[in-house]
């Protein structure tokens, strides 16, 4: 199989669930870190949930690889900025070193981090774990446009493909003469014969493509079957009504909060 | 061809005259045409003389995506074109185009899901689905690729899923646009078998092509056009060697060529029908050598004519690449001890399967890939000390993927492109953009979009602006991809006209036969090696050998080694 | 007769579906592109966005901004989901700019480019500091330290880091998609409904 994404072929306990049972789960953590208190729910969840599923799942590893490699930097500017910048009224400040970091500044980034953890990490393992194509078929199933769902899963296969084409217009340019490795003013002069045949060559095969998406009945009326089955036990659609419910529960605490 | 056995005709125009939204000259006109159940009807002519149009009308395409006005009556599978939707029309007749690649619905994630996207699309049930979807994957020939993915397969294979996938809607029509324009010559068998099978089983099969060759192998019936009109039609043996195919350039297929030019010369039975595969051919060759016609001559290309004048060692060298290894970031070991030197006024051609590092040599060509061990001296100069817009002075290459090339407004823009980047002055720019117009016949079309050509002659602008470079080397990698035989005619002029002028040519190509008629010298590449690097004329049985085992033989050189 | 470019019950038509994945494509490779090959300091990474706006209309442009962030979560970082609004938005904007006729000149586009940059980051800042604390981890990140010491709101300071940064970014995308267009075939042209001029 070709490059689908994050995800990652492994026989563990995620992988065998209905994807709209991950989405829901997803979702319920994702609610939960923003209406129950900082940081100590992004926390729980982290190291409650998110890492126990992972660890079933036999993705553990990557997980928390990809999760650090796209926050660290954010986490670390977070620490930072808001640590040394935030704006309040509170004078309490804790000397690091040279730096004077503000006390409400770094509860503010402790907050946000331990929140975005778990924004982040949700919808990663969902996708760590569930095929994009079953995805797709289970979302277009329960309501969602079929044609978002082709938008989808051509472009999550076209970007290889398309990345490889940007590579062959810079070679052929380039053999033209194109001067890539000049000034700025030069290589400014080459943004539009890089970007050019790609977008022109991109809007031609958008119309091939359009022809094949005709060819294929895409748009023919009348109600759609699929080859593929995904198995949806009566267990799975319990659990999401109750997570449901709890996201239900959890929004209806928070107004109840705000009004009192 | 007519109507006095009727037997079901699934393919039916009758006076159909097309003109596309906006365009001045009709691209269909007067089109009569009644193809019968199962037979492989070819459709022939020249770039832009309405052969894909007429594809596209037989599945609908003309008049419900491309618009235009349509006269007449078209009729396929019983259904009248112009008032039923395409949705409706692919149950009756499937429509493939020649690239691949941009027909996968790209959608699902494996060829099984990929064949079945359109049975899905139609509602048809699980149980029917699974069953269409095996036999279109059997009667293609790809049931053992159904858990690859589609975009990890070759052309060839691509192609076949294609076709797969269209036919488990089980259209009893089916209509090719210029299906071998990507295929190497072992796909292109495939392909010929495929649709063979298909026929017998009553499908039937239109087939717009430019390769004649390919064209006499496989169809039953051909029809050529000629700005849209029907020029001949009827049974392969006559249409091929009409007469007026070459008055009209659109040419004679290979070995009735080299029939026709034997007959000139009296070695040809007079009264003997030219020949349209090569097995005829030799036969016929045979037949005149029993009775006592001069031999051997028999073959003369083009470049055995001119050997002669070829570049002698002495000649200066463009570029030479001493001992190249490379090696490519993933780990692929693509050129393991290269050596290879191009001087002035040679013509090689350079051959070998996929995957044998052909591409990757090209690149070495103009220091768009660097050695990872020994060295590559373009214009004297080591490649690691300049730039790839340096080496572009003394080596002009064409990609394949003329997409990746093309920008510009105007054809003559286009041209103009690689000249100035090179800081000639503005006269010599010009001089230089009008004799390459000029080379490749494009003063027609000098002011139109290159995307509003038919893709033949789009690549011919692709070639006319490195033409313009001046270069001393201008590389080629499968220039005769989708051209016809007017284009191709031009092409080889060229390369003539080059040689004559000192300039050298190096060709990538899977097309032996042109590279046979047009280059002298054979370089072929096998893991990443030169396995063998001489001259058509020289070479002998053994190197004829190598040669046939790895990329196949030209005609003539068949014929040679068969010892006609 | 029926036409592909004209929607049918509502749905995208053949031309959309077989655009926007392109599109979606486009943007994650181009920048790449310029910013490897070229080494030019500019992100170009909503140039597909715009031109489906410009070419098919708000609708388009909405979805292909929107599933472009989808697709950037689904294969590199989940982080950019939140941001999928934003990119919405910009694909709105184009869709409006071609029906006020922008693509006719260059200097309307340019405007439009402008527009998009700080409706942009006005949208964006909300987002950024509600779930990313106003940081990104990126560069850019410095402005919003500076405008804070200067006495700005999270809020605030984000809004003003991205009206700094992202008008002349769009501007750029915007008048590379005019010359691209300018200069595009006219059976092509003639297909999206956009006259030759």
């Amino acid at each position: 199989m070709q490059r689908t994404g994050l995800f990652i072929e492994r026989a563990g306990f995620l992988q065998r669930l209905n994807p709209l049972t991950k989405v829901t789960g997803a979702l319920l953590l994702i609610g939960a870190t923003f209406l129950l208190p900082a940081p100590l729910t992004g926390a729980a969840l982290l190291g409650g949930a998110l890492l126990p599923l992972a660890l079933a799942s036999l993705v553990a590893r990557r997980f928390l690889d990809i999760l650090l490699k796209t926050l660290l930097p954010v986490l670390i500017s977070l620490a930072l900025v808001q640590g040394l910048f935030f704006p309040t009224a509170d004078p309490m400040t804790i000397p690091v070193g040279p730096l004077l970091f503000r006390r409400a500044g770094l509860q503010f980034a402790l907050d946000t981090g331990s929140r975005l953890l778990v924004v982040a990490g949700a919808p990663l393992l969902l996708f760590q774990t569930t095929h994009p194509g079953m995805l797709v078929q289970a979302l277009i199933q329960s309501g969602m446009p079929r044609s978002i769902g082709y938008i989808l899963l051509v472009a999550l296969q076209l970007i290889p493909a398309i990345s490889e084409r940007a590579v062959g217009v810079a070679e052929a340019q380039r053999a033209r003469g194109l001067e890539t490795e000049g000034n700025v003013v030069q290589r400014i002069r080459g943004v539009l014969p890089l970007v050019s045949p790609l977008i022109v060559g991109a809007l031609v095969e958008a119309e091939e493509r359009a022809m094949a998406i005709e060819a294929r009945a895409f748009n023919a009326p009348g109600p759609k079957t699929w080859v593929r089955d995904i198995p949806d036990p009566p267990a799975e659609r319990l659990a999401r009504i109750v997570m449901l419910a709890a996201l239900g529960a959890i929004v209806a605490g928070r107004v109840v909060m705000v009004f009192d | 061809m007519d109507d006095a056995s009727p037997p079901y005709a699934p393919i039916v125009l009758r006076h159909v005259t097309f003109t596309y939204a906006g365009a001045s000259e009709p691209a269909l006109r007067d089109v009569t045409l009644t193809v019968p159940a199962g037979q492989i009807c070819a459709v022939i002519g020249r770039a832009g003389a309405g052969k894909s149009t007429l594809c596209a009308l037989c599945a609908g395409f003309v008049p419900h995506f491309f618009r235009g006005r349509l006269d007449g009556d078209a009729v396929v599978d019983g259904l009248p074109i112009a008032t039923h939707p395409i949705a409706e029309l692919v149950r009756h007749v499937a429509l493939v185009g020649s690239n691949a690649f941009s027909q996968i619905s790209g959608a699902r994630f494996t060829v099984y899901d990929e064949v079945a996207f359109g049975l899905e699309n139609l509602g048809v049930p699980r149980a029917e689905m699974i069953e269409r979807v095996e036999w279109a994957l059997q009667a293609l020939g790809i049931d053992h690729l159904r858990d690859r993915s589609p975009y990890a397969l070759s052309g060839g294979q691509q192609q076949r899923m294609v076709i797969a996938a269209a036919l488990a809607m089980r259209p009893p029509v089916l209509a090719l646009d210029e299906p071998t324009s990507q295929l190497d010559p072992p796909a292109m068998a495939e392909l010929a078998d495929v649709l063979r099978a298909l026929s017998r089983q009553g499908i039937t099969i239109l087939i717009a092509e430019h390769r004649l060759e390919w064209v006499a192998e496989v169809a039953e019936r051909v029809v050529a056009l000629d700005r849209g009109a029907v020029l001949a039609d009827g049974a392969p043996a006559d249409v091929l060697t009409d007469p007026r195919l070459c008055e009209r350039r659109i040419g004679w297929p290979r070995p009735t060529q080299m029939a026709a030019r034997a007959r000139a010369e009296g070695r040809w039975a007079p009264d003997r029908p030219l020949p349209i595969t090569v097995a005829d051919l030799a036969a016929g060759w045979r037949a005149a050598a029993q009775d006592g016609a001069p031999r051997s001559a028999a073959v003369q290309s083009r470049s055995e004519a001119h050997d002669s004048r070829g570049a002698t060692s002495a000649a200066e060298p463009i570029v030479s690449l001493e001992d190249v290894h490379f090696t490519y970031p993933t780990g692929v070991e693509a050129l393991r001890g290269v050596s290879l030197t191009v001087r002035r006024g040679e013509r090689i051609a350079l051959v070998g399967r996929n995957g044998a590092g052909k591409s990757t040599l090209v690149r070495h060509l103009n220091g768009l890939l660097r050695p990872s061990r020994g060295r590559a001296l373009v214009g004297g100069v080591d490649t690691r000390t300049t730039t790839v817009a340096r080496c572009a002075r003394h080596v002009g290459i064409v990609f394949q993927d003329v997409r990746n090339q093309l920008f510009a407004r105007t054809v003559r823009d286009e041209i103009r492109f690689g000249p100035r980047n090179l800081g000639f002055s503005p006269e010599k720019v010009s001089a230089l953009t009008e004799a390459a117009i000029d080379a490749l016949d494009l003063r027609d079309v000098v002011d139109e979009h290159p995307y509003d050509l038919p893709p033949a002659r789009r690549r011919l602008v692709a070639i006319a602006a490195v033409l313009a470079m001046d270069t001393p080397l201008l590389a080629l990698d499968e220039p005769t991809a989708g051209l016809d035989n007017a284009s191709i005619d031009a092409l080889m002029r060229l390369i003539d006209d080059l040689a004559a002028r000192r300039r050298s040519v190096l060709v990538v190509s899977h097309d032996l036969d042109f590279c046979y008629e047009a280059l002298d010298r054979v370089v072929l590449m096998r893991d990443g090696r030169i396995a063998l690097d001489g001259r058509f004329a020289d070479l002998d049985c053994a190197q004829m050998e190598a040669l046939t085992s790895e990329v196949g033989l030209p005609i003539a050189l068949r014929l040679r080694c068969a010892g006609i | 007769m029926t036409t592909s470019t004209t929607s049918q019950r509502g749905e995208l038509s053949s031309t959309a579906l077989a655009l926007i994945p392109i599109a979606i494509a486009i943007n994650v490779a181009l920048g790449h592109l310029v910013q490897s090959v070229l080494k030019l300091p500019i992100y170009l990474d909503s140039i597909g966005t715009v031109l489906v706006g410009v070419l098919l209309g708000p609708l388009a442009g909405a979805i292909t901004g929107l599933l472009a962030n989808v697709i950037w979560g689904l294969t590199l970082a989940p982080s950019a989901l939140p941001f999928a609004a934003v990119a919405a938005v910009i694909g709105l904007i184009a869709g409006y700019a071609r029906q006020y006729g922008a693509i006719r000149s260059w200097w309307k586009m340019a405007l439009a480019g402008v527009i998009t940059g700080v409706v942009a980051a006005a949208v964006s800042a909300p987002i950024a500091t509600y779930v990313f604390g106003g940081v990104t981890g990126a560069g850019t990140d410095v402005l919003v330290a500076m405008f804070q010491n200067l006495g700005a709101s999270v809020l605030g300071a984000s809004f003003m880091q991205g009206a700094v940064s992202d008008p002349l970014d769009k501007t750029i995308t915007y008048l590379i998609v005019w010359a691209i267009i300018s200069a595009l075939p006219k059976r092509l042209l003639a297909r999206f409904g956009i006259a030759a001029q």
